[in-house]
């Protein structure tokens, strides 16, 4: 390894706080410039290449062209690149399809993974979703033999995220050095502070409720007719019949009282929402896909996969599931 | 309960589950049901448990239906559950499977052109087989109706069983006419399943209400294409949904190298990709 952006002796050489920490390294890397995001990922890769383990960036299209281009084509080729505006669109699906995904094509070796999940472009809607996310990582990863680093775009991003970033990541680091973050929390508390309430639907939502596992048809139909009418085409109308059918048939089986289905279209997106009276308790639901694909439990990891943004929300009378399908 | 028009939308090969809470309108989907039958060539069977057949022959002479020649030439017969299913005393699942496999040869064998079958439940809740034998005749029963000859309209009194009972039971039917069924719109059978040799035939939508009936037909398509040492066909042009649940058991027959796929649709492909499988088609070597 001799490429320039590696001559520097980079943030991670130095790093006390976490050499002594387990095989998983998750880290909040904050840069203001392009010259220290090339520098803070280069030298994460640096450590990766160097031991021969196997490295991916998930970062947004330009960001992942820019490290290619500073990286240069030696250490680019060593390396997979992923889009994480098209990869991980659903931050519920970064972990299942992107990480675990990267760890399980590489088993039994330490994985190295840059993820950049919040960029400036990210919604309000999205934003508590992909903070959840990366407290989450903390708890899916727990023990694995993985390095994560999430870089934080200082400028472009709001202060809030850039101060969440501190309470999601254990270790902080920017182009010089790292440190142990003192914000650092429980994963799976700071997960459940970032489900917040949601906007209430529009007036010109239509709602049903359905009472039991027989009318799972007849709530199709409803969802069904309500995605036509707003335009969508046969392929998304599809992902959302099969999102909602498995968000409903859960509801039908674990919680009493059926659910209601609230559907509704958006300038970018077709929105379908379930509210039943029960509470998931499993913090990763979605999130771990089981080892064989053909098991149970595969439900909601199906579900993150066909839609663009999933937001849950707990309250006293049980739980709201808001499903997001872009249009087109 | 269900809109006795309901009944007029059943097919050979078909096997619902018909709930019904009233006896009017029991009775009056029982004459739709023989009547249809009999226009159509078909021999017709019904199992009471709610009528004593002869009062049952005298309110179909009522709607109009010559009841009593039918049952002289055979085409009609009415019995009472007590003296079939229960001719023992108690109910036997295997002798019941064989009753209806001999029918079938029966009624082909004097010419009809199909044989449709009623049977009211309301018997079952009296014994004590337990839910489950129940439920695994129900799975069992088809094996027989899906080769496509007859159909079955299994009456069950949604005041003898629980919900969580009434949902079980359902699901191992491919199609259910619950409450409200035909009332505001046409009514058909949520799945169709139809099997011919190593092919079994999927049209509607496949999810948790008939999921037991999918899953004993797909083994059963797959277990006999195994013993003839070849991989049994899936149709799934005509399926319009599938839950989950059901691409992984389509899933695992393809996986498993017993079962190939044919007309699978964009959808359901991409489907199919979430769990791995990713030529599930006929052309595909494996």
């Amino acid at each position: 390894m001799s490429a320039g952006p590696f001559e520097h002796a980079g943030p991670f050489e130095h790093a006390g706080p976490f050499e002594h920490a387990g095989p998983f390294e998750h880290i909040g890397l904050l840069y203001s410039t392009p010259a220290e995001y090339a520098a803070g990922c280069g030298a994460f890769l640096r450590r990766a290449l160097d031991r021969g383990d196997p490295a991916m960036v998930a970062v947004p299209g330009p960001n992942g062209a820019f490290l290619r281009e500073s990286l240069g084509a030696e250490v680019a080729d060593r390396v997979s690149f992923a889009d994480m505006t098209v990869a991980g669109r659903n931050p519920g699906r970064i972990i299942p399809r992107v990480l675990l995904d990267f760890a399980r094509r590489h088993r039994g070796r330490r994985v190295w993974i840059i993820g950049e999940p919040i960029w400036p472009g990210r919604t309000e809607l999205e934003y508590p979703a992909c903070a959840a996310h990366e407290a989450l990582i903390n708890l899916a990863f727990a023990g694995r033999d993985a390095a994560i680093l999430c870089p934080y775009d200082v400028v472009g991003l709001l202060d809030e995220a850039v101060s969440d970033a501190h309470r999601t990541h254990p270790v902080m680091a920017d182009a010089s050095r790292s440190w142990a973050s003192a914000a650092y929390d429980d994963p799976v508390r700071t997960a459940a502070g970032f489900d917040r309430p949601l906007p209430p639907p529009p007036a010109t939502a239509r709602s049903r409720g359905f009472a039991s596992p027989g009318e799972l048809g007849a709530l199709r139909a409803f969802v069904a007719a309500r995605a036509r009418a707003e335009g969508l085409g046969a392929a998304v109308v599809h992902r959302v019949l099969l999102a909602v059918n498995e968000v409903a048939t859960n509801a039908f089986e674990y919680t009493p009282g059926g659910c209601e289905v609230t559907a509704w279209g958006e300038p970018e997106a077709f929105v379908c929402q379930i509210d039943d009276a029960g509470h998931i308790e499993e913090p990763l639901a979605g999130r771990l896909p089981p080892d064989d694909p053909l098991e149970r439990g595969q439900g909601l990891v199906a579900v993150n996969e066909v839609t663009d943004l999933v937001r849950v929300h707990r309250h006293p009378g049980g739980t709201t599931t808001r499903l997001h399908f872009a249009r087109g | 309960m269900a809109h006795p028009s309901t009944v007029d939308r059943l097919a050979a090969g078909d096997h619902v589950c018909w709930t019904f809470d009233d006896h009017e309108r029991h009775l009056e989907a029982l004459v739709r049901f023989v009547r249809g039958g009999l226009e159509r060539g078909e021999q017709v069977l019904y199992f009471t448990d709610t009528f004593l057949p002869e009062a049952f022959l005298v309110a179909l002479g009522g709607y109009g239906v010559d009841a009593a020649a039918a049952q002289d030439g055979g085409r009609l017969r009415v019995t009472s559950a007590d003296d079939s299913y229960l001719a023992g005393g108690f109910f036997e699942p295997e002798r019941a499977l064989e009753g209806w496999v001999k029918a079938i040869q029966d009624a082909r064998g004097e010419g009809y052109a199909g044989l449709r079958v009623a049977v009211d439940m309301g018997w079952t809740a009296r014994l004590a087989p337990g839910l489950d034998r129940l439920v695994s005749y129900e799975r069992e029963v088809n094996r027989i109706f899906s080769e496509g000859y007859a159909m079955a309209l299994c009456c069950y009194d949604r005041r003898l069983f629980t919900a969580a009972e009434l949902e079980r039971l359902g699901a191992a039917h491919p199609g259910t006419a619950r409450g409200g069924a035909g009332t505001d719109e046409e009514w058909t059978p949520l799945l169709r399943m139809r099997r011919e040799g190593g092919v079994l035939t999927l049209s509607g939508e496949a999810d948790a209400t008939n999921q037991d009936a999918l899953r004993v037909m797909v083994e059963d398509v797959v277990e006999s294409a195994r013993d003839a040492g070849g991989h049994a066909v899936i149709d799934v042009s005509a399926l319009t949904f599938a839950d989950l649940a059901a691409v992984r058991l389509l899933a695992g027959a393809v996986t498993a190298g017993s079962a190939r796929l044919r007309g699978a649709g964009p959808w359901l492909t991409d489907v199919l990709a979430l769990v791995g499988v990713h030529d599930p088609g006929e052309g595909s070597a494996r």
